[in-house]
């Protein structure tokens, strides 16, 4: 190891956690290293292909010894088994380069289940110490900052009190047909925000409705990745370094339990120390606890930051669920004519079971439903159309139904993003057998279902397909794909935040209770999952933070 | 005594690479063009790719063989647990069935033949030991749809046949080569 490096605040981590901290604290005049295990990528990187990115995970390591696999025992398995669920894009801008894009704000529901359920049997959840209003004004940063399309004022149930910086995306005119439907079941279906530009914004061009969002990059920088938005805003200040291919090993302290830097290892694989007055760790929830625990010391003889014990417990997902309904395309033309019928994006969301107390469950709120086109992949059309054959499907009939899938059907289809209950089920811890290419245990990942996620999961799902069975004209078959399964790259809750540093690993600034210049700000901070994908929520905390941070540096209470 | 079978079974289920590693970590596509045998015996290939025409007519003459030639020669895939085993003792075990059943090897069987075989293999009856004929079955499926509507680049897909098949244009569009020099770097 080299001379030691010194810098003002390093993050770990470049995706949704660690940009909106890198960039605020540069513009505010610190000098701010970002280290980045993965690869830096630009728009020539971003095809479409299937095979090279979907299939043969692009964006995240090989599940093989030697690489970085985790570890992973679901329900209905014994042992632990090679896995890559569990990452999240392991590259510059993180997740955030082949996410969706769907930004729904957290609800009061959300943040007070604890106490609006009086508690859940069997469920570890605990209010958030902050309130819908100090995350509400830093919703609206992030959304100006990276550039969000929606329309406002249309969802009942928003908490927003300003307009969308840029205009909903165009959707297919089978929306009308969901709005149709939905309106008279008793519901409210709202445009889907999405993280696109639908107009110039900020020197970037609006989408080109190539369909291909998630699991893809971005091919025009149109997507409001923070590769795209927020860290070319950071490197422009002058103080801000992006270094990828650098993977940090080891998170150091001092003998005053303070965070004194960090230890990484460049692509050369050769190791670095790097001194920072602060340590913002955002490497994803599972990747951020595994650090956390990799980072045990005399002092910290179970792990950094870990006196309560709860660093990696905890953990929560997203409980998944998805129904598909096939329409024919020359019926849909008929009623909605032949304009627009080529658009990629349905945009429609429904709300109205967020919170409910009529649903008859033990965990009284539903979730989110995201009515979308079928994703455009065509590798990922024709083998489900085969699974869900049992396979049958095979020879000139599996040509035929190529065929008919590609030129006269439209799969409408919703995905439920439901509440995923922390207990102690859920969680992640270090494999003692499995070790990564650098010679470290890899991340431990156990994941047993709370009962009650997925009831309410099954319940979102028959109310999905009420919506589905309603629509006119009506579709020639419905079924449900799933009624609960996990989405594994939404995850969080492994150093939840609260006042107790019994009770939880972060202080309410997402400052850790043990050392005080030590703050983890990807999805680890929260006590519960939401029912919606985290990530506009853990940019709004990041920024919120990142405020925290830059004041503390003002006021002086950060040692040079 | 070691039969032909076995040495070859061995061989392969022990991993291709201790035979050759070199080669094989080279991964050089042009030179496994046209070394095939190095990734699957000839009889062994001959039965892979008339199972492959069966299960997604057109597959082979769009570029098949290159296809799956190009991801088991390939660092890391070639490592993975399954593939290349499991297509190796598959075709092993269509041409043992076919052979029990037809008297002559699975290449060499009528269309409704094989078909009659696959379909066994398919419903997971073919019971051997170590082996799942669904999942071979599956595997070798589910191979047959991306070659047949990959990026061309990786050798099936050749003409860019099965995009035109499906008239899916969003696959083939592809700005970045309309796109000036001196991009912006996202």
């Amino acid at each position: 190891m080299g001379k030691a490096e010194r810098t003002d605040v390093v993050v770990i981590g470049s995706g949704a956690g660690g940009a909106p901290v890198a960039v605020t604290l540069a513009e505010a005049g610190a000098r701010v290293v970002i280290l980045e295990r993965g690869s830096a990528y630009t728009i020539r990187n971003f095809t479409h292909d299937e095979v090279g990115i979907c299939r043969r995970d692009f964006f995240v390591p090989f599940p093989y010894p030697g690489h970085s696999p985790h570890t992973i025992r679901k329900r209905g398995q014994d042992g632990y088994r090679l896995t890559t669920e569990g990452w999240v894009g392991v590259c510059v801008g993180g997740g955030t380069v082949h996410m969706s894009g769907f930004t729904y704000r957290f609800k009061e529901s959300d943040l007070r289940l604890r106490s609006m359920t009086g508690g859940i049997a069997g469920a570890d959840i605990a209010d958030w110490p902050i309130s819908m209003d100090d995350l509400l004004p830093y919703y609206d940063l992030y959304e100006a900052r990276i550039g969000v399309s929606g329309k406002a004022g249309v969802n009942p149930f928003e908490t927003r009190k300003r307009p969308f910086p840029l205009p909903a995306l165009r959707p297919h005119p089978a929306a009308r047909m969901v709005d149709e439907a939905a309106g008279p079941l008793g519901f409210h279906p709202f445009p889907t925000p999405r993280a696109l530009l639908s107009a110039p914004y900020g020197g970037r061009p609006p989408c080109n409705y190539c369909g291909f969002c998630g699991e893809y990059g971005c091919e025009n920088g149109a997507k409001s990745s923070v590769a795209a938005s927020l860290l070319p805003q950071a490197e422009k200040t002058g103080r801000c370094q992006v270094r990828p291919g650098c993977m940090v090993t080891r998170i150091l302290t001092d003998n005053e339990d303070r965070a004194a830097g960090v230890v990484y290892q460049d692509a050369r694989g050769k190791e670095h120390k790097l001194e920072a007055r602060v340590v913002v760790l955002a490497a994803t929830a599972i990747e951020s606890a595994r650090l956390l625990l990799l980072s045990e010391s005399g002092r910290f003889p179970h792990g950094l930051a870990n006196s309560s014990g709860l660093v990696g417990k905890n953990l929560t997902f997203s409980t998944f669920g998805k129904g598909t309904a096939i329409f024919e395309r020359h019926k849909l033309e008929k009623k909605l004519g032949p304009e627009g019928m080529d658009l990629p994006f349905l945009l429609r969301s429904v709300q109205d079971d967020y919170w409910n107390e009529k649903n008859g469950l033990l965990l009284p709120k539903g979730g989110t439903y995201n009515f979308l086109l079928h994703h455009p992949n065509p590798i990922n059309a024709a083998v489900r159309l085969m699974m869900e054959s049992k396979w049958n499907l095979w020879g000139q009939k599996l040509k035929d139904r190529l065929h008919e899938y590609f030129h006269d059907e439209l799969w409408v289809e919703f995905e439920v993003f439901g509440e995923f209950l922390p207990h102690s089920g859920c969680y992640v811890d270090l494999d003692p057998r499995v070790r990564d290419g650098f010679g470290l245990p890899v991340a431990r990942i156990t994941n047993l279902h709370h009962p009650a996620s997925d009831e309410v999961n099954k319940f979102c799902v028959r109310r999905g397909m009420d919506i589905l069975n309603a629509m006119r004209p009506a579709p020639k078959k419905v079924w449900p794909f799933t009624w609960s399964s996990t989405t594994y790259h939404l995850q969080h809750g492994t150093c939840r935040f609260g006042t107790d540093p019994a009770r939880s690993v972060l202080d309410p600034d997402c400052m850790a209770h043990d050392v005080r210049n030590l703050y983890v700000t990807d999805g680890s901070f929260m006590p519960s999952s939401g029912a919606v994908p985290a990530t506009p929520t853990i940019m709004a905390n990041s920024f919120r933070v990142a405020e925290k941070i830059a004041r503390r540096f003002r006021h002086h209470e950060i040692p040079a | 005594m070691i039969t032909r079978r076995q040495m070859i079974l061995g061989l392969l289920s022990a991993g291709g690479a201790t035979l050759c590693p070199g080669l094989l970590k080279a991964g050089a596509n042009t030179l496994i063009g046209t070394m095939s045998g190095w990734v699957f015996e000839p009889d062994r290939l001959r039965a892979l790719l008339a199972a492959a025409e069966r299960v997604l007519p057109g597959v082979v003459g769009a570029g098949f063989e290159d296809y799956i030639n190009y991801w088991l020669v390939r660092e890391p895939f070639n490592r993975a647990a399954d593939w290349k085993p499991l297509l190796n003792i598959g075709a092993v075990h269509l041409d043992r069935i076919a052979r029990k059943k037809f008297a002559r090897v699975f290449a060499d069987c009528r269309p409704e033949q094989q078909d009659e075989l696959l379909v066994s293999f398919q419903r997971g009856e073919i019971k051997a030991r170590r082996f799942s004929s669904n999942a071979f079955f599956q595997r070798l499926a589910a191979l047959c749809a991306e070659s047949f509507l990959s990026d061309p680049k990786y050798g099936g897909n050749r003409g860019q046949i099965g995009w035109h098949f499906i008239g899916h244009h969003a696959c083939w569009w592809a700005p970045r080569r309309k796109l000036p020099a001196g991009l912006p770097v996202y």
